[in-house]
């Protein structure tokens, strides 16, 4: 099930990939790595937008948590005016759990379709699906600079990169804080999703880093690929973030001046009426509305 | 309710790590497995296979040694050791250098078994080669072989152990070279036999054929016949390399042909067997084994002995040892091991062996003659 249904659909989309891309295994699980990251793109972005969400959230949720401790039913009530839910802070994984079976059968496809061993290898064969010429693809080119893609890299370079891109990666992906005050220990673990993202930040790129000793250089190829694009991801969320973050400032100041345009309307054109009113009755049947400055809304029938 | 949601955070990062961490534990399960690698001198069979190498004694029945004698879990053997006038030559699939080292050191055991118990130590080189093993290596006079997976040959003195020279190819090197009067005869996964001066290196010619070569070339008075990925059997002028004529299979033609009395046997992956006229590749017999073919045909007398992987879907797998007769091709018995066979049985007096991929049994000896099973060997458990 698991072999059918995850190893070998990544093991023929690789090996077309690498028929397609002129026998260049590097080429071909980039294009696979993109692949993958645009099937899980929906998911992690959801999961980014509601951890940020949930970060902005975190002084109002801490507020409730300390005034109804001791009433869990009214925690929860206050917790849905404000729009939160609890159980989504526990999604917060949820796109690495989900990659974890993809990992662990790229680890696997890698593998049996460099074909290492002659019995991964004879794997190979019985994996391949109909139309598929195994025959013209091998032996698969396994040699990239100074990689061979089935062993670790002997030079760190790789293991490094992981570290590294990984790391910047949970960083964008993390809520920012800039706006939060510093919090001293106690203050953090009074808020976990904090804590957790900080905890992810080191935990994950130094594990990850430390894998890639022992990974083949074809699969941290892929790690540092996906990183890059979760970079790009996290960066974009960012911004578009800040920039839901500014507009309601700009809906603020723009509602402002249009009741003082407003107000000033009103003003004169009591003014108006006043005058009118003081007038000869021909000055009054001639009275008209001025031109408003402000706008109207318009009603929709 | 919150309160309870709480402390799964933890547990939730612990899953996470566990997950990595299999991660590297499922694929290395793969990664540095393979099929049993057996060898004999004609009275002890070698196997190499998991953490050691061990000489089983047919006669006696009985284990006689096993290498190392400590065990050591990062150690791989896969290769069919190399076995010449007590010499034995073994080459392992690599140990990780360290946790913190991405490198593997693969390394070379010379051992002399020409006494009794346990062989001791000739040398031992940790430097020699740079990655794993795959192919048996080979020993002619003081000269030893060894083709790697990293795409080399290198050629070493087999008393001290020090390095000739070494020949690069253009993929893994599966198969032991051939050797005829002088000239090493290499094939290698790029697709291309290349003949080598066994004393320099030296290229002579190399030839590119259609298809991957993951097996040992076989060299008759004029020509070379190697197996292909390419559904063929190539047979080359030994001079030039020439390719004189191929003969059909009707799938990759996985390991050695096997040649006697001017006919050529190979088999396919489909579980096809086929006799050729050595000579000028006519087809004279095939016949269908219906279980896949990675192993060499073995030709005693008048019979031609196939070990094939059998039915691994089953739920106990099985594999097959076929006999079949030389001339004809036809069936003479097969018998079912209690596991696939990817191994070329090799004989010993009236035995033929297979070496099984199973817990059931590492070795099982066959009567040559019936087929009836005369014994069958378990390592002892560890621990």
């Amino acid at each position: 099930m698991w072999d059918t249904f995850v190893i070998d659909p990544m093991i023929n989309a690789l090996l077309m990939l690498y028929d397609f891309l002129g026998n260049n295994f590097v080429l071909a699980i980039a294009v696979f790595t993109i692949l993958i990251r645009l099937v899980t793109l929906p998911l992690n972005l959801r999961q980014q937008r509601s951890s940020m969400k949930m970060q902005e959230m975190q002084p109002q949720i801490q507020a409730i948590q300390k005034k109804f401790k001791d009433n869990p039913q009214k925690m929860q009530e206050e917790f849905q005016k404000i729009g939160y839910n609890p159980a989504e802070s526990l999604t917060g994984c949820l796109p690495m759990f989900i990659q974890m079976p993809i990992l662990i059968g790229l680890y696997r496809a890698i593998i049996i379709v460099l074909g290492s061993t002659p019995q991964s290898l004879f794997e190979l064969t019985q994996r391949v699906y109909d139309g598929i010429n195994l025959t013209a693809l091998l032996p698969i080119a396994n040699k990239f600079l100074w990689l061979n893609l089935g062993q670790p890299d002997p030079l760190f370079v790789l293991p490094v990169l992981v570290f590294g891109t990984m790391f910047l990666q949970q960083k964008l992906m993390s809520p920012a804080t800039k706006n939060q005050p510093k919090k001293d220990n106690k203050q953090k673990d009074d808020n976990p999703m904090a804590g957790m993202s900080q905890s992810m930040q080191w935990t994950m790129p130094i594990m990850f880093g430390f894998f890639s000793l022992q990974f083949q250089a074809g699969l941290s190829i892929y790690f540092v690929l996906s990183n890059i694009i979760g970079i790009g991801q996290g960066y974009y969320m960012r911004r578009s973030m800040a920039e839901l973050d500014a507009a309601p400032e700009k809906l603020t100041a723009a509602k402002d001046k249009a009741v003082e345009l407003a107000e000033k309307d009103k003003k004169q054109e009591r003014a108006d009426i006043e005058a009118a009113m003081q007038g000869t009755p021909e000055e009054r049947k001639q009275y008209q509305p001025r031109k408003r400055t402000s706008k109207r809304k318009r009603r929709s029938r | 309710m919150y309160a309870a949601k709480r402390p799964l955070r933890r547990p939730a990062l612990f899953l996470l790590i566990i997950a990595s961490y299999l991660l590297v534990a499922c694929g290395a399960r793969v990664a540095n497995s393979n099929w049993p690698g057996l060898s004999t001198d004609g009275e002890k069979v070698y196997v190499a296979y998991g953490p050691g190498v061990i000489a089983y004694d047919v006669e006696t029945q009985s284990q006689t040694w096993s290498f190392p004698t400590e065990a050591n879990r990062a150690l791989q053997f896969f290769a069919a050791p190399s076995v010449q006038d007590g010499r034995i030559i073994i080459g392992d699939f690599g140990a990780s250098g360290g946790m913190f080292s991405p490198g593997v050191i693969v390394t070379l055991y010379a051992l002399n078994d020409a006494g009794q118990g346990s062989p001791g130590a000739l040398w031992t080189k940790g430097d020699l080669v740079s990655d794993r093993v795959v192919a048996p290596p080979l020993q002619v006079g003081d000269q030893l072989f060894v083709g790697t997976a990293n795409n080399y040959l290198i050629a070493i003195d087999a008393a001290s152990g020090v390095k000739q020279w070494e020949f690069e190819s253009g993929h893994s090197i599966w198969g032991q070279p051939a050797f005829k009067d002088g000239i090493l005869y290499v094939a290698s996964l790029d697709r291309t036999i290349y003949a080598l001066k066994a004393e320099t290196g030296q290229e002579i010619w190399h030839t590119d054929l259609g298809g991957a070569l993951a097996s040992s070339p076989v060299v008759n008075t004029n020509l070379v016949y190697v197996a292909s990925f390419d559904n063929k059997l190539h047979a080359l002028d030994l001079k030039t390399g020439e390719e004189k004529w191929s003969a059909p299979a009707q799938d990759w033609i996985w390991d050695s042909p096997a040649f006697a009395d001017e006919i050529v046997y190979y088999a396919d992956i489909k579980g096809n067997v086929f006799a050729v006229d050595g000579i000028t590749g006519e087809q004279l017999w095939s016949q269908q084994i219906n279980h896949p073919i990675q192993t060499s045909p073995v030709i005693i007398g008048n019979t031609v002995y196939i070990a094939a992987e059998g039915d691994i879907e089953a739920e106990e797998p099985r594999g097959t040892l076929t006999a079949l007769a030389a001339d004809t091709g036809q069936e003479l018995w097969q018998k079912t091991a209690p596991g696939p066979l990817y191994s070329t049985p090799v004989v010993v007096g009236n035995s033929i062996i297979v070496a099984l991929q199973s817990e059931a049994a590492l070795l099982i000896g066959y009567d040559l003659e019936t087929g009836d099973q005369q014994w069958v060997y378990t390592p002892p458990q560890e621990g």
